[in-house]
């Protein structure tokens, strides 16, 4: 009777086990089925499944803003939530402390290591392990419209005192001169960090024990943006924000400059053949070092999945083995750049293009990593800036309050 | 005695079916009450009670979350624009929406094809229409500032101005909303019998003084239920700010419902968004209670 009791027992453990590990594995991501980049990804997965028929991934393709919002979050939190998906640097962290992150240390190999970039590998990991796979890179840079910069004899300014110069002449001629990100939010702190960095000025020191807000650099960095809104040189609103280059005024040919990211040059050659386009490094206080960001997204395994393993080996299989997928993500699907030097150098026919060449040569070598601050220090910042630009108020004194709430979130952390 | 005891006992058993049926008839809505309305409400003040980021267990805190809300300027910030946004869109509703009734109560022509007109935004989604407002009131290419523009005024940053921000979401939310309620006023004002103001005429009564001394106590009824909706839904807006402005430009947008969005799904901090959806849901009890005596009291 006790035997057979364990062994019906055992037949049902298996029998869930195997049937767990039959269901698809589900792999998450943003956008539509009938993106490009999306297109491929499918592509890909139909690959994976015609050689893997006991590793199946089926891909789920959220609108962005459900995506960022409300639809991870919640599926997490009914036990829901995909196996496979991609993740923001700003809520890297929070599924890292909550256990969700699997550990990826078998998927980094030796080999995958001298690979990557450094700085790639680092921003991925957490107290030596590493939590998420990245494939793409994209810095910010200026792009800038020589013709309308002509108009107005200007040079395109390297300096913030060069930069508000041309921006006075450019709006006396009834020209837009530069177009940055209004709306607050990740994206416009992710596009203004250089600024702050450039004034030697950072957030807070990098193992988040010590706020760093509060120093002459920051404030210089939020009165360059305060100026820029409150003498009109740029637009209040960007009704379907900045990062969609092709809804700006620097696409239509009205703005002289833009801030903005690589994956602009693609739609900017594709839908606006007409204009013409420079790219150069952000401008940075007289007497100091260029400085970008980068940005990109990175792909976590749930350490709750079913089958974490199928989920490690899909991720490897996809970003950490050839170089063809890889190059074709950062090529052909998209213009960015890849973490694995050999990809780069793979594709270097690609990045010898106008623009590319710009991106590879001059502005990627002077990229950091977008910090993975959490979320209530990226709604601190937020508002310091938003305050200077939209209330008028003084850089030294947005920085200063946001010193204190800084400061006071640092201490509730661990 | 005896022969009344059988009949009574008739009268009970009808009785007793007819309230069965009532309550069979009943129980569907008061399942679903319960089920999406109650539970949810329930469940939103147990969650309140803890810390929860969605990705972790819950952890029991208490009351902590709300010692925290007391002290959080963002949380008494967004209220005080919530209550802005309520002061200024609430009486400009009641009055607009009143007066559209009014004029399309007329006996003239086409007036069914503008009733019509005014309806139209109420069935449009409220995401279609802000997204077509926040073109309108773009500063570079928006229909306003060129009509604003042959006026020989400058251009405006309609949503890019902590000034302008609020009152411009107030017009999109008045022109969505002010054809659902005229057509409550429209039922209100249909059902006041013609022979009031027909004898009021006689005795020489003016139009406005028909109108103050008629129409408008007797649709302190619909004005009550047109009171405490729109009053509900104005500490309820989200979908026209978070389309438009997301709360900006520096926070001048940011009502408590947008706040607390971005505490539960930006910041994943689940327990205290509960919180405050909880404190709001009180708010709004209390206010729509202190109405429905105001209106009981002065009836």
């Amino acid at each position: 009777m006790k035997r057979a009791f364990t062994a019906a027992l055992a037949f049902g453990v298996l029998a869930w086990a195997s049937s767990a590990l039959a269901q698809p594995l589900q792999f998450w991501k943003f956008g539509t089925a009938e993106e490009t980049a999306n297109i491929v990804l499918q592509s890909w997965i139909d690959e994976w499944n015609a050689s893997n028929p006991d590793t199946q991934v089926e891909a789920r393709f959220i609108p962005w803003a459900d995506y960022t919002g409300p639809t991870l979050t919640t599926a997490f939190a009914a036990g829901t939530g995909p196996d496979i998906f991609w993740v923001s640097p700003g809520l890297f962290m929070q599924y890292v402390s909550n256990g969700i992150a699997a550990d990826l240390s078998d998927v980094f190999t030796p080999e995958l290591r001298a690979d990557l970039l450094p700085a790639a590998v680092e921003a991925v990991t957490v107290d030596g392990v590493p939590y998420s796979m990245p494939f793409e890179q994209e810095p910010v840079a200026l792009f800038y419209n020589p013709e309308l910069l002509a108009q107005v004899g200007a040079d395109v300014p390297k300096t913030w005192e060069e930069l508000l110069e041309t921006a006075e002449l450019l709006q006396a001629a009834d020209i837009i001169p530069i177009v940055i990100e209004p709306a607050p939010g990740f994206y416009q702190n992710f596009t203004w960090y250089p600024f702050l960095w450039q004034a030697g000025a950072d957030v807070a020191d990098p193992d988040l024990t010590e706020a760093t807000f509060d120093s002459p650099g920051a404030a210089a960095a939020l009165d360059l943006w305060r100026t820029l809104i409150q003498e009109g040189y740029a637009p209040r609103t960007a009704p379907e924000g900045t990062n969609n280059v092709t809804s700006t005024p620097f696409a239509s040919g009205q703005a002289a400059m833009q801030v903005v990211g690589m994956w602009a040059i693609a739609p900017l050659q594709s839908d606006f053949p007409e204009l013409e386009f420079g790219v150069t490094h952000l401008p940075a206080p007289a007497g100091r070092d260029f400085v970008t960001v980068y940005g990109g997204w990175t792909q976590m395994v749930n350490a709750r999945s079913a089958n974490v393993e199928g989920a490690k080996r899909f991720t490897e299989w996809m970003w950490a083995q050839d170089v063809e997928r890889p190059l074709e993500w950062v090529t052909e699907a998209n213009t960015k750049f890849s973490p694995r030097t050999s990809v780069t150098a793979a594709g270097a026919e690609f990045y010898g293009q106008p623009h590319l060449r710009d991106f590879r040569d001059d502005i990627l070598p002077t990229a950091r990593a977008e910090p993975r601050y959490p979320s209530e220090m990226v709604l601190i910042v937020s508002e310091a800036l938003q305050a200077s630009m939209f209330r008028n108020t003084p850089g030294a004194q947005a920085a200063a309050a946001a010193q204190r709430e800084l400061a006071n979130y640092i201490r509730t952390l661990d | 005695m005896s022969t009344n005891a059988p009949r009574r006992q008739r009268l009970s058993s009808r009785n007793l079916r007819e309230r069965i049926t009532g309550y069979g008839f009943l129980f569907p809505d008061v399942l679903g009450l319960l089920v999406f309305v109650v539970g949810p409400i329930g469940f939103a003040f147990y969650i309140s009670l803890h810390s929860w980021t969605a990705l972790s267990p819950m952890r029991w805190i208490g009351f902590a979350n709300y010692t925290r809300l007391w002290s959080d300027v963002r949380f008494w910030d967004s209220l005080q624009i919530t209550a802005l946004y309520t002061i200024i869109y609430v009486p400009l509703l009641l009055a607009i929406s009143l007066g559209l009734a009014v004029l399309v109560n007329q006996r003239l022509p086409f007036m069914p094809v503008f009733r019509a007109i005014f309806f139209v935004p109420v069935v449009l989604s409220l995401v279609v229409s802000s997204l077509m407002w926040r073109y309108i009131f773009d500063e570079r290419i928006g229909l306003l500032n060129y009509l604003i523009g042959l006026l020989g005024i400058p251009p405006q940053s309609w949503l890019g101005s902590v000034e302008l921000a609020l009152p411009s979401i107030i017009v999109v939310s008045l022109w969505i909303q002010m054809g659902y309620f005229m057509t409550i006023f429209l039922a209100g004002l249909q059902d006041i019998p013609r022979e009031y103001y027909e004898a009021a005429m006689i005795d020489g009564a003016s139009s406005s003084t028909a109108f103050l001394r008629i129409t408008l106590p007797l649709l302190k009824p619909t004005t009550l239920f047109v009171l405490v909706i729109s009053l509900i839904n104005s500490f309820q807006v989200f979908d026209q700010v978070w389309v438009m402005t997301r709360g900006g430009p520096a926070s001048a947008t940011r009502v408590t419902v947008i706040y607390i969005y971005q505490q539960a799904f930006q910041h994943l901090n689940l327990g205290y968004a509960s919180a405050m959806a909880f404190a709001l849901f009180v708010i709004i009890l209390v206010v729509s209670l202190i109405q429905f005596r105001l209106f009981r009291t002065r009836a």
